[in-house]
């Protein structure tokens, strides 16, 4: 491999394809390093709940009070998310941290985010879901809210030609959902940038007074014994909440002027369910078919309780393996097993409900490495966050008991089985480990993503979002690397020193 | 009451064929020991099958797949998995008069497990963890990819187009809640 670029992006998801087709449509030598593997849609992906074939993709990181699953490969999160594609609510931009500032810089907010959305819809190519393909438990769900004097909306989706197999979360082999693959990867590897799979980033090193500032030491993941010396003008760190934290903690050794906050604010979108039996005056639903996500979303309660309302459509994968399903015996007592247990399975597929709250994290992990360079996430949940949870399972359960759904007994475990004895958090939308912010004290980098005293480093993915947004985030990171893409070119063109 | 019918045929076809030769392979429902089929089966695997037709009594045995679990080196319960057929098998002998777990009646063996569950913590955890995997394995039908589970009308990877009557209602259309945003996006 050549050993000097322009520009080098880590990672290759929604944070780093913007930046990887911009800077290579600008004429920059571009290089993209991908940790996880290469993936071709239409051969590797599978309608499959095989855990050895999710497990390649999905990594789970366990912290204390505060779990986390990330996607590790090419396209990251995009091959595997949903599809539900929501520009962050303006009342995430004001939210304010513990010390009473906002957490967001005072550059960004909603206003200035919306060309950017526009952006990420067009080659997302979002749009409304039709009331036509209202899945099944949408559908349901919305006749819920109905009767309850509740309004809901129909989600934007990023889909186009679905066949409605439902199999969404282990990647869509028919080019319908609207992952990188089919826009921002291609249309970046023929603007010039190179891509390479199956390369972990070790650290980072400066050397401000050369021509190429940057030096990333790299490794081949399957042989561990191929390393990489490559310089670089410019470094775009997009490889993830976890991902890009972790580089910059390795590289604090050489990056000794890096904000204290590194790693602190780990935050994320946190989700809240309760599983329930529909009374029968409502008609079957469908679990397993139809789009991955049913289509519909509430509002209701956003204002008050920081939360967005989604019915929930499963898969019994992702039942299984977060929930132990309590079934009652005739005796009374609940069953997690047997003869009652199955039974109550095979209820899933039709008369299951699922209601999901995407909610608010307030209190911050601590993301860090041990001496073994491990990944640790450590949170302590503070009294507010667990008065907020009883809140949100009070409001999911009213809204249930409201409806005559009769609700259904789980316990939280962790993917060994095991059920959690103290309130667990776990999220798939982490963000927030190298936050912006206004100044060094506050954050990681500044509202273009430039890492606070390191010119020409940027951190543009869901790592530099500074609060939760309650929604998916896919389309934010989007629209801010997209942001931080324009100010990147800007700044290339120029400033000839750069 | 077709399900139990069924089965029972089943079985009482296997067992006349197998008279004299399956001894300890009694057949009936519920109440007693699981039927294996006449197929070289090795005492492990029969306890194995015996687990997971306790914990999903409606199970297919006939299936080499329901035991794969425990069998899968990718899985961390792997390497606990001889332990766990140990303390079964002690336990069985323990609690009902020296027989072995897969002789048991289905009864017995839930109470081996209930015993298993309230034992010392690793025993607990060795056989939670034994249960969930197995939950997860059968219920989501992660060995059987290309055919679905017929236990819980799963289609899995046979589908191609679905008709759009299996996941949407055309009589529901326009008659939910109100919405309170123009495109989907709450400001």
């Amino acid at each position: 491999m050549e050993s000097n670029f322009d520009v080098i992006v880590i990672g290759s998801g929604f944070g780093a394809s913007p930046p990887a087709l911009h800077l290579a449509t600008a004429g920059l030598k571009v290089l993209m390093l991908e940790k996880g593997d290469f993936i071709n849609p239409q051969k590797d992906f599978k309608n499959t709940q095989s855990v050895t074939y999710l497990r390649k993709y999905y990594k789970h990181y366990p912290g204390k009070g505060f779990g986390v699953n990330v996607i590790e490969g090419l396209g990251g999160g995009s091959g595997f998310y949903l599809g539900i594609s929501l520009r962050a609510p303006s009342l995430v931009f004001n939210k304010k941290g513990k010390d009473g500032g906002l957490l967001w810089p005072k550059r960004i907010n909603r206003k200035v985010l919306d060309p950017y959305y526009n952006r990420a819809e067009e080659k997302l190519k979002v749009s409304q879901i039709p009331e036509t393909e209202i899945p099944k438990n949408g559908q349901i769900f919305s006749l819920m809210m109905r009767d309850l004097g509740y309004s809901i909306d129909r989600a934007p989706l990023a889909v186009e030609n679905c066949i409605q197999c439902g199999y969404c979360i282990s990647g869509c082999k028919y080019d319908a959902k609207q992952s990188l693959f089919l826009n921002y990867l291609p249309e970046a590897s023929k603007a010039g940038a190179m891509i390479r799979c199956g390369i972990a980033v070790d650290y980072i090193k400066h050397q401000p007074k050369d021509k190429f500032k940057y030096t990333v030491y790299a490794t081949d993941v399957k042989d561990q014994k191929v390393t990489y010396k490559l310089k670089t003008k410019h470094i775009i760190l997009g490889a993830g909440a976890i991902g890009s934290a972790s580089i910059l903690l390795r590289s604090k050794k050489y990056l000794t002027r890096l904000s204290t906050t590194l790693g602190q604010n780990l935050k994320g979108n946190i989700f809240y369910k309760k599983l329930a039996i529909m009374p029968d005056h409502y008609p079957d639903g469908e679990m397993y078919k139809g789009y991955g996500v049913p289509g519909i979303v509430s509002y209701e309660f956003i204002e008050s309780h920081n939360v967005l309302l989604i019915p929930y459509k499963a898969l019994p994968v992702q039942i299984m393996a977060k929930v132990r399903l309590g079934a009652r015996k005739a005796n009374g007592s609940i069953g997690y097993w047997g003869k009652e247990h199955a039974r109550l399975m095979k209820k899933m597929q039709k008369r299951m409900v699922i209601l999901t709250a995407s909610g608010y994290l307030d209190d911050s992990a601590k993301l860090t490495l041990n001496w073994k360079d491990e990944i640790e996430i450590n949170l302590d949940i503070s009294e507010a966050q667990r008065n907020q949870a009883r809140n949100i399972d009070f409001l999911l359960k009213g809204i249930l008991t409201k409806s005559g759904c009769t609700l259904l007994d789980t316990k939280a475990v962790n993917w060994k089985g095991e059920e959690y004895t103290d309130l667990q958090f776990d999220s798939t939308h982490p963000v927030g480990s190298c936050n912006m912010a206004n100044s060094i004290d506050n954050g990681t980098v500044d509202s273009n993503g430039e890492v606070f005293n390191y010119p020409g480093l940027f951190v543009t993915d869901a790592s530099c979002i500074p609060s939760p947004l309650i929604v998916p985030p896919s389309l934010t990171i989007l629209a801010i690397a997209e942001r931080a893409s324009d100010y990147i070119v800007d700044k290339c063109r120029n400033h000839e020193n750069y | 009451m077709k399900t139990i019918n069924s089965r029972r045929s089943f079985i009482k076809t296997s067992s006349l064929i197998s008279i004299g030769i399956l001894v300890s392979l009694i057949p009936v429902t519920d109440g007693v020991a699981v039927p294996f089929e006449s197929i070289k089966i090795s005492k492990s695997d029969r306890v194995l099958y015996s687990f997971v037709a306790t914990i999903i009594p409606d199970i297919d045995i006939k299936n080499r797949s329901v035991i794969k679990h425990f069998y899968d080196k990718e899985l961390d319960f792997n390497k606990v998995k001889t332990l766990f057929l140990l303390q079964l098998r002690c336990t069985s002998k323990r609690m009902f008069k020296n027989a072995n777990f897969d002789e048991l009646t289905h009864d017995q063996r839930m109470a081996v497990i209930e015993d298993g569950l309230q034992g010392c913590e690793l025993k607990s955890k060795i056989f939670s963890g034994a249960i969930f995997l197995t939950q997860v394995a059968i219920y989501c039908d992660i060995y059987q990819e290309n055919q679905g589970s017929e236990l819980f009308r799963y289609e899995t990877a046979k589908l191609d187009l679905i008709n759009p009557e299996e996941y949407h209602y055309a009589r529901l259309e326009g008659i939910g809640a109100r919405s309170i945003t123009i495109d989907g996006n709450y400001n």
